[in-house]
């Protein structure tokens, strides 16, 4: 059992050790981008360079900042109405709470991907695409995981109490939910984030999420795709960190119940 | 009666915006259709196709045109086909996945090695996103066509579905009466079967029916790569050719079936658990 916990404990720090890698390698391409992104007619589909003759590994940590930064401001979108819409649940009147689980019951219940597809596409704006695909998918689930702490913390004696000692709702949120709330946030951060990598990359895999100038790894698995054959190592640089990077997240996920 | 009334009030819902969308898009959507799409016939002709030259109200409370504006064929047709393909790509899935699932689930149950086994593989398959899985899948294996795609998909689908399931069953283990069957020495297979997944095989069922509706949703970019020409890549392909008809009675197939398979769960967990009647 030791023996599992302590494996466990460094498989997570080389988790953490490879998502910071990454982070730092896309700070670095961000402020650099002129730099990592050269593009040299001489290497037009040679080994380690890409269709416009750009160094691939360069390029990865570019797509990575471009996929941060388009996934940053939609996941903190996301969050923000997952719990803006949770917090109805503070509310005892009943038609509220029917009206919030009718709401999320509809949304989930929609084809949320093919929907984002279809909206993105008709409006002819590829951004669209990933905003809408991120509501209809992330905001249902993570509005549910909230939801359900708050009307779980709502029963528990010491809200009772408090209660009862005339906090108003302000005090209550501060001092009782926020906590647990954010304890709820860090567990479920990894998800988030994996939902948010894997809905952009399978977009641009389609060539229907980020737009060209976007340079995302979505776009470089796309570009890859094409060129599968003759020069398989885009698709190759791009899938593997990749893969390491959503295992680093399943791996951080990982967490024991205590 | 909440559940028809549920069900009706999302499928008007993705009616009335599917039918009513095609108003609030940017531009005249059959001049569009005529300059881009090469199709050989006047606006005119394609805003009556596309029931434009009548009010919203009325589009929304009519059926669509059973014929496609690209595709010389009734759209009936199209999507009856794509249809019947995605059918059997998802019952084949669910026939590769569900055993797996189950057997990394009783590896699970399992202590020591082959628990953690059941973990390395969960995570190493959950890690693996279709576009990655499907194209090396394709140049490792010559399978014939839907045994490669449902394949790729039930991969994936095995290591997310063992992910959310181990946790439940973990939650289950220590009020379930595991301990006293071990103890009274019953072989493990038949302990994991009906001790702890029976009880749990109502919540299961819920959960899978919810599941097919992400399988139908998710299986497009498996039917792109493998051009397995299912509901999806229908979709996707009418999309993108702008095909208003088969686009709107693609959405509403889609949206009934994932309700239905949601019922569908729901039913057999009432049918498994009859206290929930």
């Amino acid at each position: 059992m030791g023996t599992t916990t302590a494996m466990k404990k460094t498989l997570r720090f080389i988790g953490a050790f490879w998502i910071s890698l990454m982070c730092l390698g896309a700070f670095f391409a961000f402020f650099k981008q002129d730099q990592f992104e050269i593009h040299s007619l001489q290497h037009v589909l040679q080994p380690g360079y890409d269709a416009f003759g750009r160094n691939c590994v360069f390029l990865l940590f570019s797509a990575a900042a471009q996929s941060i930064k388009i996934m940053l401001p939609v996941g903190v979108l996301c969050l923000s109405l997952a719990l803006f819409l949770s917090s109805f649940a503070l509310f005892k009147n009943e038609r509220i709470q029917f009206v919030l689980r009718a709401s999320l019951d509809t949304l989930s219940s929609l084809p949320g991907f093919l929907i984002a597809l279809a909206i993105g596409v008709l409006f002819s704006h590829a951004a669209f695409t990933f905003w809408i695909g991120s509501l209809l998918l992330i905001v249902p689930s993570m509005t549910r995981y909230f939801e359900s702490l708050i009307l779980k913390l709502r029963e528990e004696e010491y809200v009772h109490a408090s209660e009862a000692l005339g906090a108003r709702p302000f005090h209550l949120w501060v001092h009782h939910y926020r906590p647990e709330l954010l304890r709820l946030l860090a567990a479920i951060l990894p998800f988030l984030i994996m939902r948010l990598i894997l809905l952009e990359t399978s977009l641009s895999f389609l060539g229907l999420g980020a737009t060209p100038e976007h340079e995302t790894w979505g776009r470089l698995l796309y570009q890859g795709k094409d060129y599968l054959l003759e020069a398989p190592w885009i698709m190759l640089i791009t899938a593997a960190p990749l893969c390491l990077t959503l295992l680093s997240f399943h791996l951080l996920s990982d967490q024991d119940p205590h | 009666m909440k559940t028809p009334l549920r069900i009706l009030l999302v499928f008007s819902l993705v009616w009335s915006l599917s039918r009513s969308a095609i108003y609030f898009l940017p531009g005249d959507p059959a001049d569009f259709l005529v300059h881009e799409s090469l199709v050989q016939v006047t606006p005119e002709d394609l805003r009556s196709k596309m029931d434009l030259d009548r009010g919203i109200i009325h589009r929304v409370f009519s059926l669509p045109k059973n014929e496609s504006l690209i595709q010389k064929q009734s759209t009936t047709t199209l999507v009856g086909r794509a249809f019947f393909k995605s059918v059997t790509l998802t019952l084949l899935t669910l026939a590769f996945s569900l055993p797996a699932t189950l057997g990394l689930l009783y590896l699970h149950f399992q202590s020591g090695r082959r628990r953690s086994l059941s973990h390395a593989i969960s995570i190493f398959i959950a890690s693996t996103p279709l576009f990655v899985a499907g194209p090396l899948l394709l140049r490792c294996f010559q399978f014939p066509n839907p045994i490669l795609p449902a394949l790729t998909l039930s991969l994936y689908l095995t290591g997310f579905w063992y992910r959310s399931l181990s946790k439940k069953l973990d939650a289950l283990l220590p009020e379930s009466s595991v301990p006293g069957a071990r103890a009274l020495g019953f072989p493990e297979f038949q302990v994991f079967s009906r001790n702890l997944l029976a009880p749990a095989l109502g919540s299961f069922l819920a959960y899978f029916g919810t599941q097919l509706g992400i399988l139908f949703n998710g299986s497009l970019i498996v039917e792109t790569i493998f051009q397995w020409n299912g509901l999806g890549s229908l979709l996707a392909e009418s999309v993108l050719s702008r095909d208003y008809p088969v686009i709107e009675v693609c959405l509403l197939v889609v949206t009934l079936l994932t309700l239905l398979s949601q019922q569908i769960g729901y039913w057999l967990q009432s049918l498994w658990e009859p206290r929930l009647r």
